[in-house]
């Protein structure tokens, strides 16, 4: 087992080391200045221009730009904010707990909802199912942006039952502010994992020992709770894993659309504004939550399973 | 209310934007859309509790008066950092933190500081600090913005308890304008020095004598101002207990949070939402005159953009009517030339500037004919160009879609390149970006009044956005007579010669003025509706409607 754990850890770090030079050399072939971001966009003399280049090392070659960077992400200073010049740390930190709070609400709705409705699909009657499919197809089509649109109108413009926008101040208005992000973003995932759900609850029931258990007079309940859900577990388990870490991703979307001050928002707002320096941090921030919460959920599945381990 | 001018839209079938965010916005009758133009919402009544206003273009990136010069921070800021002058709703100027500015001569400035102004934290508003205040643009490590402002300033030095002189290598009426906006903002010296690199951001803070001051800056939620309850002048004290500005980009989310109530106003309401706005009972929408105009600039100093006719080939292949429905959503309306009107409708010579503007042809409508007959005097070396425009700018890439096909119709094939804001901005300051790029695309604002504020910049041999090298001796020698003459209809009337002649010549083929769109919720006015918000400290006049 710890040599599982080990070769897992040390992919994880090797895919985080190339998802950093990734990042950076992107960023650093980008087309255009970024001392001209520096100077604001507005005319500036050569010489301010050069003061600049040398503050920001942007003089220097690439490995040597690239070093400055990871040892200054190592030693726990990131740099600070071209454009808004306050320490990259101080913005990551005011945003990172509503970015989690978002992303825990929305994985929480994938989870009990998208795995109830699947488990309900597929041992359900064929209405029930039908309009579950339905409604999982729509739900799957509509991308976050649109939900977004349709949830502001019906939910706080038409209904008023919950603000258009914001983040809220303390844990129940934020929970309150951030619900119609949280459907918005878990849409499409929840209708995935719910899919997944119905197709291996369906599979499942199919199988000789759950018609043998059956036929021996086991009650419909326990016979899904014993032999259908243990041994649907493990397939829907890595597929919500890999849902739940592409949340990450999704909240840039979701948190623009509502105006919610989290890391998706920001990292929107540093790239449109091309402040390197937030977009290198956010995104290899980003890589590695994806990256960690897979290993986590591979971790978790060998538990589960510990044939996995020797494979 | 003042209602400016009126203007009517010819009789079309508008396609009016759904914004998605519904209220039935959808298929109207074909009706003319009127514009009623005006400068200002009826006076507020009475105080207000607190008011939240929403920023679209976003967080502001500092509020130190040296970094600002853009929407979200001018919005925010000159409330809090007052300038020399002010700047009222017509463009006109009158005595701000200074109670007097003199053009003494062409090349000396005298400014007289106000007595008895106090900081937010009591302290005496001093001429050091005015000193301190203009001369920290001078400073290259600062990169300040207005830097521009100060480039033939040659001193500037206390002469008295309450006075500063300014001296100019070269001179430069528009200097005094310019006061009224963010270039002539005053901030306290000891704050501003203690607080360092850190001064205006979220962390470092603000010192200044404005109505509001700074309460808090949630970086990436809110910024709130608090009412300064000592402020100087009795008459202009802030009617809102607190001043809340949110950032809220989307511009759908935008508009459900105006309808909802939930935000209580904005400036550059979403074009997309105009529709749905002005038929709301949540609030009005209201159009105000502005200095913000959309162009397309010849940036290329070989090449057909080089060429005048070329350039008013493509001015008269384009119909600036159709432009203003389709882009503006109606709501603008066309320009002779790159200053627009506003400019100088505060000034003592107005009668001057608005004949010398009668007086430039009217290329408003398409002429085809004689865009296609100039292309073939122009006999272009080659017919194929490139237009710039920052990418992810939808009015900006539909104004280059219009030129493209405008430029198609006179026989010019037209390549639309979208360039990231890193590279868009590097355009300003690097020529070599500019190689193979014929014209950009670009929207503009003036925030102070002055005829002077583009036209050096744009004319003069050498100047910065000079970029076709163009020269004509009449124009240097008359733009030199205007900012150098201390009376105003002398000063016009050299302008307007130089106008004459620059005018037709189309360096800037300038589209359309976009009018100011303020959107104010039923329970709140008094907010200036003309684009002088840019540079006032407007947030003190709204209360209770």
């Amino acid at each position: 087992m710890i040599g599982f754990v080990a070769r897992k850890v040390a992919a994880m770090l090797g895919t985080v080391v190339v998802a950093s030079v990734v990042i950076f050399g992107a960023l650093y072939l980008a087309p255009g200045d970024p001392a001209s971001i520096l100077a604001g966009g507005h005319e500036v003399t050569p010489a301010t221009m050069a003061a600049i280049r040398a503050q920001y090392h942007l003089d220097e070659p690439f490995w040597a730009q690239y070093w400055h960077w990871v040892s200054g992400l190592l030693s726990g200073d990131p740099g600070t904010s071209m454009v808004l010049k306050v320490p990259v740390t101080t913005l990551i930190g005011a945003r990172i707990g509503t970015t989690a709070l978002l992303v825990a609400y929305a994985s929480v709705l994938i989870l009990v909802l998208g795995v109830a409705l699947g488990v309900l699909a597929g041992a359900g009657g064929k209405v029930v199912d039908g309009a579950l499919t339905a409604g999982t197809t729509v739900l799957m089509a509509a991308p976050a942006f649109v939900a977004a649109i349709l949830l502001i109108w019906i939910f706080a413009t038409r209904l008023a039952w919950f603000p258009v926008f914001g983040s809220g101040d303390g844990f129940g208005d934020e929970i309150y502010h951030l619900t119609l992000p949280a459907l918005a973003l878990s849409g499409g995932y929840l209708a995935y994992v719910s899919r997944i759900t119905r197709t291996e609850v369906r599979a499942e029931l199919a199988a000789d020992h759950v018609a043998a258990a059956r036929a021996r007079g086991v009650p419909r309940w326990a016979v899904l709770r014993r032999h259908v859900l243990r041994n649907a577990a493990p397939p829907i388990l890595a597929v919500s894993g890999v849902t739940v870490a592409g949340l990450f991703a999704g909240t840039a979307v979701a948190e623009q659309a509502f105006g919610v001050s989290g890391l998706g928002s920001l990292l929107v707002q540093s790239a449109a504004r091309q402040d390197l320096v937030v977009v290198q941090v956010l995104s290899l921030l980003l890589v590695t939550a994806f990256v960690v919460v897979n290993v986590l959920v591979d971790l978790l599945n060998a538990a589960l399973d510990p044939r996995l381990v020797k494979a | 209310m003042i209602v400016r001018r009126k203007w009517a839209a010819p009789v079309l079938a508008l396609t009016l934007a759904t914004t998605g965010c519904g209220g039935g916005a959808g298929d109207k009758p074909a009706v003319a859309e009127t514009f009623e133009l005006t400068e200002t919402t009826p006076a507020a009544t009475g105080d207000v509790e607190s008011v939240t206003w929403a920023l679209p273009s976003g967080e502001p990136a500092s509020l130190d008066p040296a970094r600002t010069g853009d929407y979200s921070a001018n919005t925010v800021g000159t409330n809090l950092c007052e300038s020399l002058l002010r700047l009222n709703t017509d463009y006109s100027t009158s005595p701000g933190l200074a109670s007097e500015v003199t053009q003494r001569d062409a090349t000396t400035v005298v400014i007289t500081v106000r007595d008895k102004v106090t900081f937010w934290d009591g302290s005496p508003l001093t001429a050091e600090d005015v000193v301190y205040s203009l001369k920290r643009n001078l400073d290259p490590k600062l990169a300040s913005y207005s830097a521009h402002v100060f480039a033939n300033v040659a001193s500037i030095d206390k002469t008295g308890p309450l006075e500063v002189t300014v001296r100019f290598r070269t001179p430069d009426v528009q200097f005094v304008p310019d006061l009224a906006g963010v270039p002539g903002a005053i901030i306290q010296e000891r704050y501003a020095t203690k607080a360092a690199a850190a001064f205006g951001t979220a962390s470092g803070g603000l010192m200044c004598t404005g109505p509001f001051r700074l309460g808090g800056w949630q970086s990436g939620q809110k910024i709130t101002l608090k009412r300064n309850d000592n402020y100087w002048d009795a008459a202009r004290k802030a009617r809102a207990a607190t001043f809340q500005f949110v950032f809220l980009t989307d511009s759908s989310t935008l508009t459900s949070a105006l309808l909802s109530g939930e935000v209580d106003g904005v400036y550059g309401a979403p074009a997309g939402g105009m529709a749905t706005l002005r038929r709301t009972d949540a609030g009005k929408l209201y159009f105000g005159p502005s200095t913000e105009t959309v162009s397309l600039g010849a940036v290329a100093a070989e090449g057909p953009a080089a060429d005048p006719k070329i350039r008013q080939a493509l001015d008269l292949a384009i119909d600036k009517r159709s432009f203003v429905l389709s882009v503006l959503k109606g709501a603008g309306e066309p320009l002779k030339t790159f200053t627009p009107p506003l400019a100088w409708s505060g000034s003592p010579a107005k009668s001057v500037y608005d004949a010398g503007y009668a007086a430039l042809p009217d290329t408003s409508k398409a002429d085809l004919t004689r865009a296609k007959q100039l292309v073939t005097e122009a006999a272009p070396s080659r017919r194929d160009l490139v237009i710039a425009l920052p990418a992810g700018d939808q009015s900006l890439l539909q104004t280059a879609t219009i030129a493209q096909a405008a430029a198609q119709q006179i026989g010019l094939t037209m390549t639309i390149k979208q360039l990231q804001p890193a590279e868009f901005a590097g355009l300003f300051y690097d020529p070599t970006l500019r190689n193979g790029i014929d014209f950009i695309a670009t929207t503009g604002y003036l925030e102070v009044p002055g005829a002077l504020y583009y036209a050096p910049g744009f004319v003069l041999p050498g100047a910065p956005f000079n970029w076709t090298n163009y020269e004509d001796p009449d124009v240097t020698k008359n733009i030199g007579a205007a900012v150098s003459a201390t009376d105003p209809a002398a000063s016009a009337r050299a302008f307007v010669a130089a106008q004459a002649i620059y005018g037709p010549a189309k360096l800037q083929i300038t589209l359309a003025e976009s009018y100011n769109r303020l959107f104010l919720n039923k329970r709140i006015t008094g907010a200036p509706a003309s684009f002088s918000y840019i540079s006032s400290a407007w947030a003190a006049l709204v209360g209770t409607a």
